[in-house]
């Protein structure tokens, strides 16, 4: 029986009777745990002696229930704790608040999240325009850098269209690159013309004047032209819309000569 | 679930509906207990009601390793008379008689009360009444067995085994009737 507690018989007579201390009676109970006999045994004296207490049963007065249950309720109203209904209310609380809490938390972060959302889908569109736009950027930059690399080359002459008696405000500058075998003009100033009327521009090559095609002004931009071999002068002459075959040479609005 | 089992979650859950069952169960035993401590019907009615909130205010701790509820409640019941006995207030009422005057009284009293509100249901006549008096003093009144010795005027080594003797001698007889009981039952 190693491990097990020992008692004493005269012990356990005195915890059956209800006799023993609060510490004596657990370590009677203790004992008993491990001795189901034994708990079997003491289980039946107290019931022996239960029933021989209840033969001395007397009726008490009939206002003494009434009384018992009224102090017992005051007892529990004076410790709330032990109430099983504050109990349950106190919890049901608890998980009311968490539940409204949670509740509450959602909605947030729903209507947070929407936000969001539609924030994200804003700054993606701002993002794709800005993309466009760099790439537009991009381009013109290129372009730029192109029609720069050309002004600034060495080999690139420039060459100023002064303006008739019918335009004398007119100028144009040519940038004329022989070994590139490129051209663009700088439109300075222009005069105005009528809507039914396009400026031409021709290059002179050995007495024959060559087409080089309807200027379009109003860009503050360099335009690029086609590069013509043996050029001995540029000429824009006033045609009408859309361009002629063979220049109006009495409408010569600017010209000047390659060097 | 029985009855017993649904009063003990009940009491430990602290629903009050415990007390009620209990009290519709055992008061009248209970009642019987304590009014033979404190030979009061005003006090033990006083006593009664302590006991229950005791009872109630511990619920809580009762579990079926503490014996079985009856003698649970019983033990609070007893020692909270016992308590009221020795209250000054008690003293002073000038209740403390002989203790012999008091057994003899009691008994006649209970003797009485008892043959007619139970009538031949009394098992523990069966019981000797050297063995009776001994567990009536020692388990229903709550006296030491040294207080017992002065009480019977008989040593204490007598005292211890006619205790013995009698838990044996009740436990019989209280099997017997669990027996008879059970047969009453079957045949039904």
């Amino acid at each position: 029986m190693a491990g097990k507690t020992h008692i004493e018989p005269a012990l356990l007579e005195q915890y059956i009777l209800g006799l023993t201390t609060d510490e004596e009676s657990q370590a009677v109970e203790l004992y008993l745990a491990q001795n189901p006999n034994k708990a079997k045994e003491i289980k039946a004296n107290q019931l022996a002696l239960e029933e021989f207490a209840m033969e001395f049963a007397m009726e008490p007065p009939k206002r003494l229930r009434e009384n018992v249950l009224r102090s017992v309720k005051s007892t529990t109203q004076a410790k709330p704790i032990v109430n099983p209904k504050m109990n349950f209310s106190w919890i049901t609380g608890i998980a009311a608040t968490f539940a409204l809490g949670f509740g509450l938390m959602t909605f947030l972060l729903y209507q947070q999240q929407s936000t969001l959302v539609s924030q994200i889908g804003a700054l993606e569109n701002k993002v794709n325009q800005l993309e466009t736009k760099n790439t537009v950027l991009a381009s013109q930059k290129a372009q730029i850098n192109q029609q720069f690399a050309v002004v600034k080359n060495v080999n690139t002459n420039h060459v100023h269209l002064r303006g008739s008696e019918l335009s004398p405000k007119a100028l144009i500058v040519v940038y004329w690159n022989e070994i590139d075998q490129n051209a663009y003009l700088n439109v300075v100033d222009l005069p105005e013309i009528p809507a039914d009327k396009s400026l031409q521009l021709w290059a002179d090559v050995e007495g024959e004047m060559i087409n080089m095609g309807v200027l379009e002004t109003g860009k503050d931009e360099l335009i690029k032209v086609p590069y013509i071999p043996n050029a001995e002068s540029l000429n824009i002459t006033l045609e009408p819309k859309g361009g002629s075959k063979t220049p109006n040479v009495a409408q010569l609005y600017a010209n000047g000569k390659m060097l | 679930m029985s009855r017993e089992k649904l009063i003990i979650r009940l009491l430990q859950k602290s629903d009050e509906r415990a007390i009620a069952m209990l009290y519709d169960d055992y008061a009248a035993a209970l009642y019987g207990v304590v009014f033979r401590i404190v030979l009061s019907e005003e006090l033990a009615q006083d006593v009664l009601q302590d006991a229950f909130v005791k009872i109630w205010k511990n619920g809580q701790q009762y579990n079926r390793s503490k014996g079985t509820l009856f003698t649970w409640i019983l033990n609070i019941s007893r020692n909270t008379a016992i308590d009221a006995t020795r209250s000054k207030h008690f003293r002073g009422n000038g209740k403390i008689q002989n203790l012999d005057t008091v057994v003899d009284k009691v008994e006649k009293q209970f003797t009485e009360i008892n043959i007619n509100q139970i009538g031949l249901l009394r098992h523990v006549d069966g019981l000797e009444e050297k063995y009776r008096n001994v567990i009536d003093l020692v388990y229903l009144k709550g006296h030491t067995q040294q207080e017992v010795t002065e009480i019977l005027e008989i040593p204490l080594g007598t005292v211890k085994s006619r205790l013995k003797i009698g838990l044996r001698e009740l436990r019989k007889l209280y099997k017997d009737v669990l027996t008879i009981f059970i047969l009453i039952l079957i045949n039904l």
